[in-house]
């Protein structure tokens, strides 16, 4: 059940991204405001392990905040108003497309590998 | 702090706000274009200003966007020669707004295309929930 669970984590993800990149949009005209970006999904699943072992009632849940959310780096960024705001809108209205995107593509997959459950298990 | 994707909306939301308070600051410059005074030497309509800040909203844990206090635009006035007018000077000037319609029109054009970003985020948010919802359909 090893995908179902990166499925999961890959849609929080996601959503995360998602509330990055509506703040970064609906701040596209505050002076001064910085883009930011969520850290990338291959560092998020490398540096937390999808199952951790809870062996005593002391022992606390991991849940919370997935990713670290960072500044835009400077390359990435495509103009900055005088102002000092450097929201570039077409280039967050693509973040959120390919956020979207993935996410179709994770409930996709997700829908397939519960038919292919159930047909293993119903025969 | 609550589902990121609802957060996501209600920023959104938050900036087509803001947008929506831009265009009415917009459209009161645009309509007192010519508003003057009515006594000799009086000043004029002062263009207004909104200015944004990027705020967290402490009950949901979004980062929101506020509308802080409207600004005047503090350019000089025009000043037109109509001595005729009730609010000329002694010299047959009359100060007029400092308002300049081709600002006006592009600021316009600016908040329009914000608000529609901030549309899209909306629409997008919502279809990914949506996606959720509909793994629990025809299984």
């Amino acid at each position: 059940m090893y995908l179902f669970d990166v499925a999961s984590r890959h849609m929080s993800w996601l959503a995360e991204r998602q509330s990055v990149t509506a703040a970064n949009i609906a701040n596209a005209d505050t002076p001064g405001y910085r883009a930011r970006e969520a850290r990338e999904f291959s560092d998020v699943l490398a540096s937390t392990p999808s199952t951790l072992a809870i062996t005593s009632p002391l022992h606390m849940q991991t849940t919370g905040s997935l990713s670290e959310i960072g500044e835009r780096q400077a390359g990435s960024t495509w103009d900055t108003a005088h102002s000092g705001n450097n929201v570039s809108i077409e280039n967050e209205l693509m973040t959120a497309a390919s956020t979207s995107r993935m996410a179709g593509l994770d409930t996709s997959l997700m829908r397939s590998f519960h038919r292919m459950l159930m047909t293993s298990v119903k025969v | 702090m609550i589902d990121p994707l609802l957060a996501s909306m209600r920023t959104a939301a938050s900036g087509m706000q803001g947008q929506s308070m831009r265009m009415r600051v917009i459209s009161e410059n645009l309509a007192n274009i010519e508003s003057t005074g009515a006594t000799p030497g009086s000043d004029p309509y002062r263009r207004k200003l909104v200015s944004f800040q990027s705020t967290l909203d402490d009950v949901t844990g979004a980062s929101v966007v506020t509308v802080g206090r409207v600004l005047r635009d503090q350019t000089a006035f025009r000043s037109e020669f109509q001595p005729g007018h009730p609010a000329a000077n002694a010299a047959g000037y009359v100060s007029m707004p400092n308002v300049n319609m081709i600002v006006e029109v592009a600021d316009m054009r600016e908040a329009n295309r914000s608000y529609e970003a901030n549309l899209q985020v909306i629409k997008q948010s919502r279809d990914m929930i949506a996606m959720t919802i509909d793994l629990l359909k025809n299984q």
